[in-house]
């Protein structure tokens, strides 16, 4: 287009990464439609957000199973529509995370952009060694960068291998979201695509500490450091 | 020779939302041959960015004038700049922040210079932004390293507490095969998402376009093709003048220019970044720290040219911290330490630390300071007797009772040994640090890092080893460590 020698310009995009568990137990008590519908209802207001970046907001989705793939790849958010996912096989979310950090090491080598956001949701436990996986991505320059979120879907979920993903964003305030419900998922993967791109694009700095006074509910003799 | 140049344009951004342009630029040709610009901002917590950019760029020239003026002809450049990562830098906050009409957080704006002294061209930089050096062969030369932190839109700002010490300082000789100089706010290089270094074309598409009247709408023309792209206020001014004769720019090579950069020691952070946003409880840490890595067995004398505390590298896996100069005595020793913990480089703010004549006197002055120190846990304050911004009275923190006094616990402190016995010189070792549980912040606990087992007596007896953690539960606990009895009352 341009003879100018003015290099390739461009407006920095937000990449937003949604990691799905698509094992068989996603199957069971709708967990599955539900997370299809949250998603598609979250397009509208993540189309609003984007319109706050400078260039727009890009969906990157991997589904994990028996092994992982891409589903969704580098879609303009106002081009996006949903597909279901389907769900069949194991946890393999370790591997999941290889493919991850596969993808920022090859496609996004030296860029410039907003705090990508990576939300994880799996309603269990991982059938891989997921630790090796997820040590990879974080030690990728993106993946160490990023905003990461967790959702679990129903009770079963191992919530510290959630912790251990979200790891220190959010310098190690997030808890992982329980989704109990449909409408907590819903809630949940709203807030995770729309609120935390409006903070990645508006980031704000500082956090208070909260006070030394012991809380009596808690079992403090039992508690895993 | 140069001639001065700028052009600035308002964001898309800014037009559709009637918000004026939040950048200032400026050129000065008279005593001091300056140029300067400043970004405000802008969002609505810093509604009087541009006024902020304004004042920024006026008040560089001005003070930076002044202490030029004051008879500075006869120290050398290395002199110079230290002055300007200290002194100035200081200076220049101060008098920014005092020319302003409201809360300093609302004319927040980050601010880069370059002037020419004696045959030197000196850059400051604080906050986002390029500064660029294009020589007549067409190598690009960034003097400033890029900051990893600015990289999330995040900026260090001109309305931060310890601004002064985020300013970083660099001289370069000037020769002939200098042909242009620009200092741009950061709406140029996000403009270029795909790769951190094509800005460089940019640049030296203005390095070459031609000397005469028409520069500065060239200028416009270009900074408004980015400010398209990255919706930003784009601003941008600089020194150009024609070829000398002896290249032009038929060689450069742009599908492959050279680019030149700084950065910091790999593996290094600059100490000033790990303190800049600290409160005084940590920044005394930091001086323990510091004395710990430059004790008597390594202090010297005779240095000619004072150590700045920007020279001051920390590697964060093991906590070593380097100097680069590699010669420090202990005179300097103790400005660094005063400046860490005093928040200034003045000489005069350092009149507490004067007489300090041993490294153990230099302990126990920090000791002394850390004990009057209490957090405030509502509106995250220091404070000495109550809290003077909010009032509120916390609950007391748990307090550590042991050989050398006692000591109120804040929630994420190093404890030293220092803590735990008097230290008369030598080496105060890191021996844990105050954690929360991460799920349930209210519960404390304190982290093994000494290297040996300590045992906590009474009924529920109990070894911690190393990179264990000790909870504070009940309302007392008696631990030993090294062999040393210490108590903490927690309730």
């Amino acid at each position: 287009m341009t003879v100018d020698r003015l290099g390739n310009m461009g407006a920095r995009d937000l990449h937003l990464f949604f990691l799905i568990d698509a094992s068989d137990s996603m199957s069971y008590g709708g967990k599955a439609e539900t997370l299809n519908n949250a998603i598609r209802e979250a397009i509208p207001h993540i189309r609003e957000v984007a319109k706050e970046a400078e260039g727009s907001i890009k969906v990157h989705a991997l589904s994990f199973s028996t092994g992982a793939r891409w589903i969704v790849n580098n879609v303009d958010i106002n081009n996006f529509t949903w597909e279901n996912v389907v769900t069949k096989g194991v946890t393999d979310m370790g591997r999941g995370f290889e493919m991850l950090s596969e993808k920022l090491t090859s496609d996004f080598q030296g860029e410039r952009g907003y705090q990508p956001i990576m939300i994880l949701l799996s309603d269990g436990l991982p059938t891989d060694k997921y630790e090796e996986g997820l040590n990879q991505l974080k030690k990728t320059y993106w993946g160490g960068k990023a905003i990461r979120i967790a959702i679990a879907i129903g009770s079963e979920t191992d919530m510290d291998v959630l912790q251990d993903f979200i790891g220190d964003s959010f310098r190690g305030e997030l808890k992982p979201l329980k989704a109990k419900n449909a409408a907590e998922l819903k809630n949940y993967i709203r807030w995770a695509s729309t609120t935390v791109s409006h903070a990645s694009i508006n980031p704000v700095r500082g956090m208070l500490p909260p006070p030394p006074t012991l809380d009596d509910s808690v079992d403090v003799e039992n508690l895993d450091w | 020779m140069w001639k001065a140049f700028g052009a600035s344009v308002t964001g898309p951004s800014h037009v559709s939302k009637e918000v004026p342009n939040q950048d200032a630029f400026q050129s000065y040709d008279d005593h001091l041959k300056m140029i300067a610009i400043a970004d405000g901002h802008g969002d609505s917590k810093h509604k009087f960015s541009d006024i902020g950019a304004r004042k920024a760029v006026e008040v560089a020239h001005e003070v930076i004038e002044q202490f030029l003026n004051n008879g500075i002809k006869s120290i050398d450049s290395a002199q110079i700049k230290y002055l300007l990562e200290n002194d100035i830098a200081f200076e220049i906050k101060k008098q920014w922040k005092s020319s302003l009409f409201d809360d300093e957080k609302l004319f927040g704006c980050t601010l880069l210079v370059a002037f020419e002294f004696l045959n030197h061209l000196y850059f400051m930089q604080l906050g986002d932004g390029k500064i660029v050096v294009i020589y007549e062969n067409g190598d690009v030369y960034y003097p400033i390293p890029e900051d990893e932190r600015y990289v999330n839109n995040m900026t260090s700002s001109l309305s931060d507490q310890l601004a002064w010490m985020e300013f970083k300082v660099e001289v370069l000789p000037i020769t002939e095969s200098i042909k242009w100089v620009g200092l741009f706010t950061d709406g140029v290089e996000n403009a270029y998402p795909h790769n951190r270094f094509d800005d460089a074309f940019f640049y030296l598409d203005l390095a070459k376009a031609k000397v005469n009247d028409a520069y500065s709408d060239y200028l416009s023309t270009r900074l408004e093709l980015a400010s398209a792209y990255s919706k930003d206020d784009t601003t941008g001014v600089v020194w150009t003048r024609e070829f000398t004769g002896h290249q032009d720019d038929s060689e450069w090579n742009l599908d492959d220019p050279t680019i030149l950069f700084t950065s910091n020691p790999y593996g290094w952070r600059p100490l000033t970044q790990a303190i800049s946003g600290s409160k005084m409880y940590k920044r005394i840490e930091y001086a323990h720290k510091i004395i710990n890595c430059f004790d008597s067995d390594h202090l010297v004398h005779g240095n000619k040219n004072p150590v700045s505390i920007k020279q001051i590298f920390i590697d964060d896996d093991c906590g070593k911290m380097e100097c680069l100069s590699k010669i420090i005595n202990f005179k300097d020793l103790v400005r660094i330490v005063a400046t860490i913990v005093e928040g200034t480089p003045l000489t005069e703010d350092h009149s507490d630390y004067e007489n300090l004549d041993s490294i153990k006197s230099l302990r126990e002055k920090l000791i002394h300071t850390q004990r009057s120190i209490k957090l405030c846990y509502s509106c995250g304050e220091e404070y000495s007797d109550h809290c003077t911004s909010c009032g509120i009275q916390t609950e007391k923190a748990p307090c550590l009772h042991g050989g050398n006094g006692s000591f109120e616990l804040i929630y994420d402190q190093t404890i030293f040994l220092h803590h735990i016995m008097p230290i008369t010189g030598g080496y105060d070792p890191v021996v844990g640090v105050v954690v929360q549980h991460p799920k349930h912040p209210s519960v404390w606990g304190i982290k093994n890092l000494s290297g040996h087992l300590w045992y906590v007596e009474g009924t529920r007896a109990v070894t911690i080893e190393t990179g264990k953690v000790m909870v504070l539960s009940g309302d007392q606990i008696r631990v030993n460590i090294y062999g040393l009895p210490v108590n903490i009352q927690i309730k």
